[in-house]
């Protein structure tokens, strides 16, 4: 054998010990952490495990669910949607409200907040509901493409009581996204 | 004298067949790529596709890398396997290529109307139904066209694996059936018992609905008829892997076969176990009553058995091999087996994953833990590691040793093909790894927004990690997949444009004797009636009350009469 036969079966023989060595050696340590992630977790009372229930934290207000549950009437969330298009998304929302009070109340929902962050400003009015009835109204707000709404404000005005208004900041359930 | 000389019409056949096959991964490779990205939120923006456009990409990768690139493999590693055990060509070459033009017309038809999805403007509307294609979702009828037409050409071909073995045993009356003959004719026994399902499926409810001939179909029963043959479907998969593992594997790693018999029986095994099991994809529906999804899960759990035997035939094998080639010691004989070699490393990885996958595999089909992890991205996780490694990376292995033989052109960019299997290895347990923890941590399979929006991920809970580095490591994982498909490519392409004839190959197609042979086994395994005779009784008892409870109230409609009216 050549002395560059030599070096070029050496040399093969290098990269053979590299591939196992990280072929192998890459997933046992990745599975090795894994095992031992588990077992630290369930045996070791692991901070994850110990968590409530994270679906408590990430609820919001969700479809069904009153806007401002403090204000006397009912602000509830009838139903709330992303609508897919080509380039952007566009986020509705129906409130009905029903004025269980003595006096008119208006609600006004306002800017929306994706996940990403985006603003996007609103100016939705239920209108003027006498005391005693319903009424039930959409806003609809365009999104950036692949964002989703996180956020929504709202204000309740209660005309009988000098205009007194009542304004949250509402943080929305999971809201489907519908192509 | 090489396969493609001694038999150069089958050789052209299993040409074409791996042709579209690899079109067929490189196309669907690409697709997963582009999924794992958007679904994970890397490079969202970069991407081509929006949240809609996402279902036809999963579609398409499933339909094209689970149906479409195993089948056209499959049916031409077949061939190669039966004229080289049987030493004869093909019965009728003729009705083979009819069979493979089926399966292209199907692909190019379901390829088409998936595609669609892209562009409405193409002629069918989309197929965004994903690969597992039950109601209510529903697809153009080309889809499902297309479908039945893939299966039916894969039954052609079996008709000819079939009546070439008859032609062999005429003139072989007292023979026993070569090994990779068997493995062949028991794998198509039960891909013919199980595909019967999908068939009935699509032909009597998918088409005349997409059609409009019939305005519903009942979602229980075209379900189960899904997972009739969604279950098998896997095993269609494996075997041929197993084929691999059991008689190209020793030979690659410089030995033989450890026990031909124990191969028999693995594969007989599988003609009984693999259909009455489909139910256990079925846990969480209603209308099927517990007593047979326990037998389901029973029968499931009974095809650890095969499996387990195949891991101590082959590792058996393997160090035998290695025995041969100066290894020695408890351990360190594996030092001695040929990692370097592509077609070795390939198929040793893939069966070492495989043993991951069927661990995996068991928490699936126990009734009671399924439930943790059911439609979480611990099943994709967990299938991945089966026909995404076990039988992609075998295939993979199996090409760089049989597509010289079938081309007459030595391997090129052998150090690209040597290194290929190991970023194979390390993406998948990347990827397969963090769908796994993701799984168990409740994010969903089949979906392009797994955590809604940014502040989502708080809604799972990880037992260890973070959900943004097990959506990191996917993405990762998915990466370094594409980047070992690609270079599998090019070898691939590399070696086919190259000029025939200018070197010797470097591998021949000679296997060798198994160390215990098949006259060490009693004959009755060879007995084919007998074995399909008993699978049709236990797919009887395990489906025939529940599809006669579920067609009894109502074919169409649940609680209508049983035939429509």
């Amino acid at each position: 054998m050549t002395a560059d036969g030599d070096d070029e079966d050496v040399s093969r023989r290098w990269l053979i010990r590299a591939l196992v060595g990280l072929g192998i050696g890459i997933p046992i340590a990745v599975e090795a952490t894994t095992f031992l992630g588990l077992l630290s977790s369930r045996l070791g009372g692991g901070d994850s495990g110990t968590e409530a229930p994270a679906t408590t934290t990430a609820s919001g207000t969700g479809i069904g669910e009153e806007l401002l549950p403090a204000t006397a009437p009912a602000d509830t969330l009838a139903d709330a949607f992303v609508q897919v298009a080509d380039d952007a998304w566009r986020f509705e929302a129906t409130v009905t409200v029903a004025n269980t009070t003595d006096g008119p109340y208006t609600l006004k929902l306002g800017a929306v907040t994706t996940g990403s962050g985006s603003r996007v400003d609103g100016g939705h009015s239920s209108g003027r509901v006498p005391p005693g009835e319903s009424r039930t109204f959409t806003g609809a707000w365009p999104l950036p493409a692949g964002e989703t709404p996180a956020t929504l404000d709202v204000t309740g005005v209660r005309h009988a009581d000098g205009g007194e208004e009542t304004t949250r900041t509402v943080r929305l359930g999971d809201v489907p996204v519908r192509g | 004298m090489t396969y493609v000389d001694d038999y150069p019409k089958a050789a052209k056949l299993v040409r074409w067949h791996f042709g579209v096959a690899f079109l067929a991964l490189a196309l669907g490779g690409a697709f997963g790529l582009l999924q794992a990205l958007y679904r994970t939120g890397h490079f969202r923006s970069l991407l081509p596709i929006n949240a809609t456009e996402y279902y036809t990409v999963l579609t398409g990768h499933g339909v094209l890398l689970a149906l479409v690139f195993t089948t056209f493999f499959i049916c031409g590693l077949f061939v190669w396997a039966t004229t080289s055990s049987l030493d004869r060509p093909l019965a009728s070459a003729r009705l083979a290529r009819v069979g493979f033009v089926s399966m292209l017309v199907g692909t190019v038809l379901a390829a088409v109307a998936i595609l669609n999805g892209f562009a409405p403007g193409l002629p069918f509307e989309s197929a965004d139904v994903l690969y597992t294609f039950y109601a209510p979702l529903k697809a153009h009828p080309a889809f499902y066209v297309g479908a039945a037409l893939l299966v039916v050409g894969s039954w052609i071909l079996g008709a000819v694996y079939f009546l070439t073995y008859r032609e062999w045993r005429t003139d072989n009356p007292d023979a026993r059936i070569p090994l990779q003959t068997f493995m062949v004719l028991t794998t198509f026994i039960m891909w013919y018992l199980s595909s019967i399902g999908v068939a009935v499926e699509v032909v009597v409810f998918l088409i005349p609905w997409s059609l409009g001939w019939i305005g519903h179909v009942d979602p229980l029963l075209t379900r189960s008829l899904f997972w009739y043959f969604g279950h098998p479907v896997v095993y269609f998969w494996l075997l041929p892997g197993y084929l691999a593992w059991y008689t190209l594997l020793p030979k690659f790693a410089g030995g033989r076969l450890f026990s031909d018999p124990l191969a028999r029986v693995v594969f007989v095994l599988f003609v009984l176990l693999s259909t009455p099991v489909g139910f256990h994809h079925q846990y969480l529906d209603p209308g099927i009553a517990d007593g047979f999804k326990f037998i389901a899960m029973t029968n499931t759990m009974m095809l650890l058995l095969p499996s387990l035997l195949t891991a101590f035939t082959v590792v058996a094998s393997l160090e035998h091999g290695a025995r041969q080639r100066g290894g020695d010691g408890y351990l360190s004989w594996l030092r001695a087996l040929p990692w370097g070699e592509p077609a070795f490393a390939g198929c040793a990885l893939a069966g070492l994953m495989f043993a991951a996958g069927g661990f995996s595999g068991m928490i699936n089909a126990g009734m009671n833990i399924n439930y943790l992890i059911h439609n979480t991205l611990w099943v994709p996780g967990h299938f991945h590691l089966t026909v995404g490694t076990a039988f992609a990376l075998t295939a993979m292995a199996v090409s760089y040793w049989l597509v010289p033989q079938l081309t007459g052109k030595r391997l090129r960019h052998r150090r690209i093909a040597s290194v290929q299997p190991y970023v194979w290895f390390v993406g998948m347990t990347l990827m397969s790894n963090a769908m796994h923890r993701g799984g168990l941590a409740g994010l969903p399979r089949r979906t392009a927004e797994p955590l809604f929006r940014d502040t989502g991920a708080a809604a799972f809970d990880p037992v260890f990690g973070s959900i943004a580095e097990i959506q990191f490591q996917i993405a990762a994982g998915a990466t370094l997949l594409v980047v070992a498909l690609g270079m599998f490519l090019l070898v691939m392409l590399g070696t086919w444009l190259s000029r025939a004839n200018v070197a010797q190959l470097s591998v021949n197609g000679h296997i060798p004797e198994p160390l215990s042979g098949p006259d060490d086994s009693p004959r009755v395994l060879d007995n084919l009636w007998l074995w399909t005779g008993i699978a049709v009784l236990l797919v009887v008892i395990a489906y025939g009350l529940p599809l006669w409870s579920m067609v009894a109230d109502g074919l169409l409609q649940p609680g209508a009469a049983p035939i429509p009216v």
